[in-house]
């Protein structure tokens, strides 16, 4: 049997189990989360086992007859980049699986459990096949699919006003990406006569125009700023199990497109690749900024994606810049750094998602300024979250730091090699940048650590919460030794990386003689706190006290630290960025010394929502309202429609 | 036989240099303000002092408390055996600029969720504050460090502080600026004078002193242990850009070299002790403008190197 | 690339000028201005030097006494009289500019490396870098404050800027022509403090971002 004709088998018998499974679960609203749960894991877990049983070949295959899309075949190419994201994609899946049955099982009753899990298998062989299309059109069936199922996803508990809300923004958002990726499709049709994308190059002027809309689309669907407005709202609305994929995944699939058309295509617009480092490099600031005044978890690890993409970006933009410079050691250092970076962020939100799904799930609440104490109720939660939080903050030896340190070499190497000084004083202030978001990012971290976790419980909820089930700790510690290892192994993911990149047509080496002794770091560091611990701090006679309280007593749960206060000093700094405002008021008869009450307020005003995307929408709905007088329900003046553009039609047929 | 002296004289200097380098900055204040003072040693009765006592921690904590002084103990050693911060070092690892930073941002890490663990008011306070010196600081020693590395061509502080200076007058302006500018955000992560007065008993007004409010026994002395080692790190590294501003420091053989090392941490402890007596700790609001002359000067350090590549 | 005592004067000096727009404070303002001219005045000396012309020795020496030393004299007599001792800083923070103006600093470099120079190929470049460093700094300073004074200020260190340029491009000009601008500066310098006291004297601030309430409406 030849391998196309295999390939149609395959696809036949996926559509097939999933239309039976469809039929089966589909109509249920009250399901045990336990057996779609496994479905998924094995299934993951074959993929995975496929994927690196037949490392280092590159599959292509094309749909025969009848699984044609009107005249077009469906195309699918795995080679080595697609092989690194799509294991990526195979070990989330497999984690949220096994994280599932038990989280599932706290939000049943707000969930239809069969529509769920549906919608859960469309999305994730929804992004298997974007991922791994080789063809526009595919790509774009997939991706329509990808879209539609997450806002399903994200819909899930609809109940409520704000998930509706957040369901519609989202719903916007991915309704632009499409079109501006359509349009840039076409338009690339239209000038190369091909839909793969292996025949793409951007390397002429005509070519320039659809790169750029290529280019939007995908940072819209990547939440880079000024279009990451619906990432805020829609990854706090959906169940952690999927913001853990959307966040981990789904907008890496973005980052994927931008590699497999715009990188591999060669694009050599410095206008298109300066207005994508711009962007990148004002988003990374702007989500680590929004992160540091959420009050929200998941909504503050929503803004961090936003910088961790704005990162990724930044680099993909770097090596672009590089490539078409002829600096063909920055290019391939910042491209490994994109892809490096994807990997450990995708590893890495997904853990703190699941973290924060399972903090949501026994504290019923995701809100810092009623969390607090956890630390000794949810032990194991506390130290997952901990090392993906450190990790996230690049902290050497994990995963995190080896990725950004791929960035600022990267940069440095820009400042020593690139000819003009201007190119130099600009990777200067990139590299000063970071270093200021890297301190930010550890002022966020801290805090949603400090306030969430340690402390006393600021509510009675965050009081009653039980370590979570044990699926749930699995499936995190499982992402933790994968976070770990990747750290410390960086040297040999780095050489990997680049080895893959070449087997899929990008000549990319790793050309770091001597790497960072991350590894000996690592070793160093457990061997030195453990001595020191056993020879010093072990034998050490320990009382327990009060805390300190300056001799007045009554230290209570208000008179912490709240999340909003220990973000204000910085947030003051960046008054003119958030807009904002703290205001306290103090009543009572002798109100200076003796206040009765006291009220703080703090206020953010986003002004990118209310000054531009609330005027734009108002805009939209007006030019809507005035379109939709058309609309006037009589038949008959529908009936004079068609007539009149029947009409119009031939008349217009018979000048031309 | 040499490697063993090294080694010997290498860990002597972790033990004692941190602890000299206090000894000297309390001495100088005291003998400023007609005192005897304790000492030079003080330090190190102290520390034996604290760790023949028992701990008392808050009820409130969880590991954290505990294990974040121990790794950032451990950190800060690490940081020790990775940076040239002595020139007479028995090995020589590769240490990358970006790693030491952030292996400093570790050792941070763990202070700020050591004081959140106690649920005090005092210890999250500080945090914050400390969480705001370090976004301002940390560009300006990334830069200082960066603007070296642009001069000498390595992101390799082992190639930059092995490197034989040239007799011009830009390597020795590079040098001074970075060294400056070294020492001066040193004052700030060290939480010394103008920022943070590491005297003080007022609880508001504390930044690290708060932090490690809780903090006592055994746990204390590696807290202040590692701050010490910390310290003598930073002067260390910043000495050596002073002295290797000197075309003529390069000609001296190792032991000289190490001596001048040593006196150069001790001379800047020195310094420190003499700004230390002569100002007053800066307004909260104040900070940032101070921090903004240090980042200037890193500023200049690395337009400088830059500028000096461009017109090679 | 040789670098002469007098492009390191005048180096130092534009870098001073860039520290004065870091801070809000008069009195500090101040204090960096006069040491930004003096340096100004050693660069001069150094250049009467190199070319061995006494006039510029003289030039020095009246630079040194006038404007690194009487002007400051004054106007901090000024600044007790008024006591006004802070600005307020206006569009952008004092910090950021601050390295906005080092930044400057160092485009002006790129900016002058194509001016001609009559001194031979790559001599008087780092001099003339230097002024109009000092020119873009003074406009940052009249640009980020709010009080007069600190307009006079940014305006001092534009003077000293045009200054430099001509030191350094033409070798000066002659004494004459020197202590002709010196008197002017010094005149107006008188003037404008007297203005300040009158200003503040009819209005009760000297905030010159008020000034847009005189608009019509």
């Amino acid at each position: 049997m030849q391998i196309q004709d295999m390939a149609t088998f395959e696809m036949l018998a996926v559509l097939l189990g999933f239309l039976s499974l469809a039929l089966f679960f589909g109509h249920r609203k009250h399901l045990k989360p336990a057996i779609p749960a496994a479905l998924t894991f094995l299934a993951s877990l074959a993929a995975m086992a496929w994927l690196i049983l037949t490392w280092g070949h590159n599959f292509h295959w094309q749909t025969q007859a009848p699984f044609l899309l009107g005249v077009f075949p469906l195309t699918f190419e795995v080679d080595g980049l697609t092989r690194l994201f799509l294991l990526l994609l195979s070990t989330l899946t497999c984690a949220v699986s096994v994280f599932s049955p038990s989280y599932i099982s706290h939000i049943a009753a707000k969930t239809h459990a069969g529509q769920y899990w549906i919608c859960f298998w469309l999305f994730i062989v929804s992004m298997y096949a974007v991922v791994s299309s080789a063809d526009a059109i595919t790509f774009l069936v997939a991706w329509e699919l990808m879209s539609l199922a997450s806002i399903a996803l994200v819909a899930t508990d609809h109940s409520h006003q704000s998930v509706q809300k957040s369901a519609f923004i989202y719903l916007g958002a991915t309704r632009v990406a499409s079109a501006f990726l359509a349009g840039g499709f076409l338009w690339m049709h239209s000038i190369t006569g091909s839909w793969t994308f292996h025949d793409w190059t951007f390397c002429i002027e005509s070519t320039y125009i659809p790169a750029f809309l290529i280019l939007i689309g995908f940072c819209i669907k990547s939440g880079i700023w000024p279009f990451h407005i619906w990432l805020p709202y829609a990854h706090p609305s959906a169940p952690a199990s999927v913001s853990a994929i959307m966040s981990g995944f789904m907008i890496k699939v973005s980052v994927y497109a931008l590699i497999r058309i715009l990188v591999f295509g060669a694009l050599n617009s410095l206008w298109i690749i300066a207005i994508a480092f711009a962007l990148s490099v004002i988003s990374t600031f702007w989500g680590v900024l929004f992160a540091l005044v959420q009050n929200d978890l998941k909504k503050l690890l929503a803004y961090s994606s936003i910088e961790n993409i704005g990162l990724v970006v930044m680099a993909i933009a770097l090596s672009l810049y590089a490539r078409a410079h002829s600096l063909p050691t920055i290019a391939d250092l910042a491209i490994i750094a994109a892809v490096f970076h994807s990997w450990n962020h995708g590893l890495l939100k997904c853990l703190l998602f699941l973290s924060a799904g399972a903090v949501d799930a026994q504290a019923h609440t995701r809100d810092l300024r009623s969390l607090g104490g956890l630390a000794k109720r949810m032990p194991w939660t506390m130290a997952f979250f901990f090392t993906g939080s450190f990790a996230i903050c690049s902290i050497p030896p994990l995963n995190g730091f080896s990725s950004k340190w791929l960035l600022y070499e990267s940069f440095f190497q820009n400042i020593l090699l690139s000819p003009t000084a201007i190119e130099k004083g600009l990777s200067l202030a990139v590299i000063c940048l970071l270093s200021a978001v890297g301190a930010l990012a550890i002022a966020v971290f801290v805090k949603a650590m400090g306030v969430g976790f340690l402390g006393v419980a600021r509510s009675k909820s965050a009081q009653r919460a039980q370590e979570a089930g044990v699926g749930i700790l699995v499936a995190q510690a499982a992402l933790v030794i994968l976070c770990v290892a990747s750290g410390a192994n960086s040297e040999f993911v780095c050489r990997l990386i680049a080895q893959s990149l070449t087997s899929s047509g990008l000549k990319v080496s790793y050309t770091i003689s001597n790497g960072l002794p991350t590894g000996t770091v690592a070793i160093l560091l457990s061997m030195l706190a453990a001595s020191i611990y056993m020879i010093f701090l072990k034998t050490s006679k320990v009382t327990k006290y009060r805390t300190w309280d300056c001799g007045f007593g009554s230290l209570t749960e208000k008179t912490q630290v709240s999340a909003d206060s220990f973000a204000q000093p910085l947030a003051r700094i960046f008054r003119p960025f958030l807009r904002y405002q703290n205001s306290a008021k103090f009543e009572g008869a002798d109100r200076r010394h003796f206040p009765e009450e006291v009220t703080v307020e703090t206020q953010i005003i986003s002004i990118l929502e209310n000054r531009v995307y609330l005027p734009a929408l108002a805009l939209f709905g007006g030019l809507a309202k005035l379109l939709s007088r058309l609309q006037a329900g009589s038949i008959h003046l529908y009936l004079l429609y068609v007539c009149a553009t029947l009409c119009l039609l031939l008349i217009l047929g018979m000048t031309l | 036989m040499t490697a063993l002296l090294h080694w010997l004289t290498f860990l002597l200097s972790i033990i004692l240099l941190p602890v000299l380098t206090l000894g000297t900055i309390r001495k100088t204040k005291a003998r400023l303000q007609n005192r005897i003072g304790p000492p030079i040693c003080q330090p190190i009765y102290d520390l034996v002092k604290l760790s023949r006592k028992g701990e008392t921690i808050s009820s409130t904590m969880c590991g954290v408390f505990r294990l974040s002084s121990l790794l950032a103990f451990a950190d800060i050693l690490v940081l020790a055996w990775l940076t040239p911060w002595l020139c007479f070092k028995p090995w020589a690892p590769h240490s990358n600029i970006f790693m030491v930073v952030y292996l400093f941002a570790f050792a941070r890490m763990f202070t700020l969720l050591g004081s959140l663990d106690s649920g005090s008011a005092f210890g999250a306070f500080s945090a914050s504050r400390e969480a705001t010196l370090s976004l301002l600081v940390e560009p300006a020693v990334l830069l200082a460090l960066v603007s070296l590395g642009i001069f000498f061509g390595s992101s390799d502080l082992r190639v930059i502080f092995s490197h034989q200076t040239n007799q011009t007058f830009t390597d020795s302006a590079i040098w001074i600026a970075a060294g400056l500018a070294i020492f001066f955000s040193s004052l700030v992560e060290l939480s010394r004078m103008p920022v943070d007065d590491p005297t003080t008993h007022l609880e508001l007004t504390m930044i690290h002193e708060a932090m490690i409010l809780e903090a006592s026994g055994r746990n204390l002395a590696l807290i202040e242990f590692a701050h010490a080692l910390k310290m003598s790190i930073f002067f260390g590294l910043a000495s050596q850009c002073f002295l290797r501003a000197f075309p003529q420091f390069n000609t001296f053989n190792v032991y000289s070299q190490g001596g001048l090392n040593i006196v150069g941490i001790l001379g800047l402890a020195l310094f420190v002790g003499l700004l230390e007596s002569l100002i007053v700790k800066l307004q909260w609001r104040k900070v940032p403008e101070f921090i903004a002359y240090i980042l200037s000067l890193s500023l200049i350090a690395s337009l400088a190197a830059i500028g000096a590549g461009v017109i090679k | 690339m040789t670098v002469t005592a007098t492009e390191i004067c005048v180096l130092t000096a534009a870098l001073l000028a860039c520290l004065i727009v870091g801070s809000l404070h008069l009195k500090v303002n101040l204090w960096l201005y006069a040491m930004s001219t003096l340096f100004i005045a050693l660069a001069t000396a150094a250049a009467a030097l190199e070319h061995s012309e006494t006039g510029l020795f003289v030039i020095a020496i009246l630079i040194a006494l006038l404007k690194s030393i009487a002007i400051p004299k004054f106007f901090s007599w000024a600044i007790d009289k008024l006591h006004v001792y802070r600005d307020l800083g206006a569009i952008i923070a004092p910090p950021l500019a601050m390295h906005a103006a080092i930044l400057l600093f160092s485009l002006s470099f790129i900016l002058t490396k194509e001016i001609p120079s009559p001194a031979g190929p790559g001599n008087g470049w780092f001099g003339a870098a230097g002024g109009i460093s000092l020119v873009f700094t003074g406009l940052l300073l009249m640009l980020t404050r709010r009080l007069a004074i600190s307009q006079i200020f940014g305006f001092l260190v534009i003077e000293n800027g045009i200054y430099v340029f001509a030191l350094t491009q033409t070798k000066g000009m002659p004494l004459m022509v020197e202590m002709g601008i010196l008197l002017d500066v010094l005149v107006g310098v008188m003037v404008s403090g007297l203005l300040l006291f009158k200003i503040q004297k009819s209005f009760e601030h000297i905030d010159v971002g008020q000034l847009t309430q005189l608009k019509e409406p």
